[in-house]
């Protein structure tokens, strides 16, 4: 894909990744081919963000867990009442990660 | 989630609630007022959380009176089922090098995530919610 395609993506989503990753994510990108930018330019990434929010209002219902989609420990947390408050805490520190590696799940699987 | 982190997830969680649960013996005394909470819902808001009460079933359960631990809170039963399993279900994995709770975990988190079942649940833990505020939990 060309360069300025690729710093364009980099620049508008580059919030929704590690910082880490992005050197990676840019090497992919320049390796694929022009038919997948399509694609690529319709995915929805979760923002960090939002997720911080919901998850210092709403943890210890699960609902953070439950918009990035981890189903099965959103449920948990809801179940426990925030796994008895400890969890609900712990999730302040992870959420934001937790949704940047969503994404990264999500555009590699276009990637590959 | 790789299948180790569910792993210590899941013991974690059964580790705390049956730590939690042999604390409530000591100290509860089934009296909002009094007894020390960890929801932090309840503890900023003031109303009751879909869970708030599962203490107090899982304590009458254990005492064998299902009728006043379906009062307390219905859920009580799905985490006494929960404490009873995995646990085992877990040890039995590790004891045999297997993944089979880890299987059926990603299996039924896809099944919870058709419309289909989820909107029904979500309303079983409305409704439950609703109840578990007007008793005032």
């Amino acid at each position: 894909m060309e360069a300025n395609k690729v710093d364009m993506f980099i620049l508008a989503n580059g919030k929704f990744f590690e910082s880490h990753q992005l050197h990676m994510i840019r090497e992919r990108l320049l390796a694929l081919d022009d038919s997948k930018w399509a694609v690529i330019q319709t995915l929805q990434f979760k923002d960090p963000t939002t997720s911080i929010i919901v998850s210092i209002l709403a943890g210890s219902l699960g609902i953070d867990r439950f918009m990035i989609g981890d189903t099965g420990l959103g449920i948990g947390k809801l179940l426990t009442c925030g796994g008895l408050g400890i969890w609900a805490l712990v999730d302040w520190f992870l959420i934001m990660d937790a949704t940047r590696e969503k994404n990264l799940t999500k555009l590699q699987s276009v990637l590959y | 989630m790789g299948r180790n982190q569910l792993y210590i997830l899941l013991t974690a969680l059964s580790v705390a609630g049956i730590a939690w649960l042999g604390y409530s013996f000591a100290f509860t005394t089934f009296s909002t007022k009094n007894d020390f909470s960890p929801c932090l819902f309840k503890s900023t808001t003031g109303l009751a959380c879909p869970a708030c009460g599962s203490t107090r079933s899982l304590m009458t359960l254990l005492q064998g009176n299902w009728q006043e631990a379906f009062f307390w809170n219905p859920l009580g039963f799905l985490l006494f089922a929960f404490l009873l399993t995995v646990p085992v279900w877990i040890l039995r994995d590790l004891f045999f090098r297997s993944d089979s709770l880890f299987l059926v975990y990603n299996r039924t988190e896809k099944m919870l995530q058709k419309r289909a079942i989820a909107i029904p649940l979500i309303g079983l833990v409305m409704a439950n919610w609703i109840w578990n505020i007007v008793k005032n939990n």
